[in-house]
């Protein structure tokens, strides 16, 4: 009885393993076929078969996305959007949940409702088209920044923490003199780090990942973050941007448009797969908390 | 409380109040403006004449709507790829949380959390070009597979709308299965060890465990999850993400002219309709039909719920 048992359950064990090794496998070839793909020569990648080596390896077309002023400005807008951004959602998200986390706060469950039934019922695409161009966000670099600078969900989450500090620093703090904006900046938010830094992977992943704002609100291609012009590259053919692109690669006859996709996905890509491992660390506690409030 | 205690209450928290003028701002413009905003789908509204002095029009845009042959096409696409999403994406995560959580703890463990999670941060827009490049026709891995190793006929995956489904579908549960992953693992480990303990010594094996104990325990998260996804199906805010299910997100950056027949869904509608032909007051009408759906929908399987579990998400 026992061996027939022990038997069964290795057999299960190893079933589990290869399983589970195959999905690593599917989840990570794409990005490594890619990778190599951004590595190949252009000329011959169209002829020769890549799989996990790139044919005839070469930095030509890294080079020919570095040295496109396009790539390189939509780059340090993506930058700019997702540091300004991460930054305006703390502080106004954080200064609520602070407000909110206070027992004594007069009329706390209408201002809870008020922030929640957002959570539920939307106006929709067209009433929020129609009202970015009445504020005169067309075109603005700040429609990247203030839609997205409060979220309540995130609001739930760091007031949860906030509730759990221990009170008598405040206190204590309190008849010292101090005043609130004073207890939230030297004693709160160096106590809520970690909920903080959460936060701001949350919201920075984001703001890195958005492409559909920009494409629907801005016209000027000199403000479209790294997203969007991908967007514009992978899917317009017949876009602006692609066609300056694939003129600049005429010049140097081993580089095609093909590649270039490859590589500025490539540089898109980098960015969230360095900050990954922090991410993993405060994402999933993030995910956990979220998970156990809703 | 009287007037007076009221406004002095306020008075001696008064930072905190200003505290919470931003957010209040920023909600009360960018969510309720935009609510009231609906009122557009009853009216002719020109940009010119604004809110209030657009025409009413009663359900006129509404009407239109149910005479458009693209309207049911992209209906027919939104619960289609929803309820086949639902079918074979919701059950995937659940299955790969029970198998992650049959292993020992260690690197193994940890490893395949950490790679299948990844897809998760990536946007649809690479998410789209990488799919774009494996099932090229000519250069793709697929078609390379396909035809060198198992001598068969290259496929247009991304030309003929009668793939784009399953594709899509397929995108998804690849993006997001790690990371949904994570929500049931979380609640496995708050079920009680004791249980387990008491199960072997009763000699239950390892599956009589699982069906017993563990599926028993993850039952409120998989119905809250469950709810969440239904709701998604005709997306309330505008693209939810990180659902098993295919969003906006996900079709805008899969699709292309030539599957639109397959791909274009509601939200799509929307999004040509209101913003490409600029008929602000129709694609509105479609927008507040969608956001009605969705609210059954939740309530409808909240109440199924209920009705089967005692329990549902309010």
């Amino acid at each position: 009885m026992y061996p027939k048992h022990h038997i069964y359950e290795k057999s299960a064990n190893t079933v589990i393993v290869v399983l589970l090794l195959s999905l690593c496998a599917i989840t990570v070839y794409p990005f490594l076929y890619v990778l190599a793909y951004s590595f190949s020569d252009g000329t011959t990648s169209a002829s020769r078969i890549i799989t996990f080596l790139p044919s005839h390896p070469t930095f030509e077309n890294y080079k020919a996305v570095f040295s496109n002023d396009l790539i390189v400005n939509a780059f340090g807008i993506s930058v700019a959007r997702t540091l300004t951004g991460t930054l305006l959602h703390l502080i106004v998200t954080g200064l609520a949940a602070y407000a909110i986390s206070k027992d004594d706060l007069y009329g706390k469950k209408g201002l809870m409702l008020y922030f929640m039934v957002p959570m539920f019922v939307a106006g929709g695409l067209i009433p929020s088209y129609i009202l970015i161009n009445k504020l005169h966000l067309m075109n603005s670099f700040w429609v990247y920044i203030l839609p997205g600078m409060f979220s309540t969900f995130h609001m739930i989450i760091i007031a949860t923490f906030l509730r759990g500090l221990p009170e008598s620093l405040e206190e204590s703090a309190k008849i010292d003199g101090a005043g609130d904006l004073t207890i939230f900046r030297k004693i709160v938010v160096p106590l809520s780090v970690p909920v903080f830094i959460t936060i701001a992977l949350f919201v920075g992943v984001a703001q890195w990942n958005s492409w559909f704002d920009a494409f629907l609100y801005m016209t000027d291609t000199r403000l479209h973050p790294l997203q969007t012009l991908l967007y514009k590259i992978m899917f317009e053919a017949q876009a602006k941007d692609f066609q300056q692109m694939a003129l600049m690669s005429q010049g140097k006859s081993n580089v095609t448009p093909e590649a270039i996709k490859m590589s500025t996905l490539i540089v898109s890509v980098v960015p969230a797969v360095c900050v990954y491992p922090f991410l993993q660390k405060y994402f999933v506690k993030g995910v956990t908390m979220g998970a156990v409030k809703a | 409380m009287e007037r007076r205690q009221v406004w002095k209450r306020v008075k001696r928290r008064k930072t905190l109040y200003l505290f919470l003028v931003p957010a209040v701002a920023a909600v009360f413009i960018f969510n309720y403006l935009p609510m009231l905003g609906i009122v557009i789908a009853f009216q002719d509204y020109t940009v010119s004449q604004g809110f209030l002095s657009s025409p009413f029009v009663g359900f006129k845009h509404f009407a239109a709507m149910f005479d458009n042959p693209d309207f049911y096409d992209s209906l027919k696409n939104t619960l289609g790829i929803n309820v086949f999403a639902i079918l074979i994406g919701f059950p995937m995560p659940i299955l790969m949380a029970l198998m992650v959580n049959e292993l020992r703890e260690g690197r193994f463990k940890k490893t395949v959390q950490s790679i299948t999670y990844l897809p998760h941060f990536i946007s649809w827009v690479i998410i789209g070009g990488i799919v774009y490049r494996l099932l090229d026709q000519d250069t793709g891995i697929v078609n390379i597979i396909i035809t060198s190793v198992f001598g068969g006929e290259a496929i247009a995956f991304m030309r003929e709308p009668h793939y784009f489904w399953g594709i899509a579908i397929g995108s998804a549960i690849w993006k997001e299965i790690g990371w949904n992953s994570i929500i049931y693992l979380a609640a496995i480990t708050a079920i009680d060890q004791q249980l387990y303990e008491a199960a072997i010594v009763d000699g239950a094996g390892r599956v009589k465990r699982i069906w017993h104990i563990t599926l028993p325990g993850i039952a409120p998260t998989i119905i809250v999850l469950f709810i969440l996804t239904t709701g998604s199906i005709v997306s309330v805010n505008f693209s939810v993400g990180g659902t098993m299910t295919p969003n906006f997100e996900t079709l805008f950056n899969l699709r292309n002219a030539m599957v639109s027949s397959a791909s274009d869904n509601l939200d799509i509608l929307v999004y040509k309709i209101g913003v490409q032909y600029a008929h602000y007051s129709y694609a509105s009408a479609i927008g507040l039909f969608q956001s009605i759906v969705a609210l059954i929908l939740i309530v409808l399987s909240n109440r199924l719920s209920k009705k089967v579990n005692g329990y549902g998400l309010y």
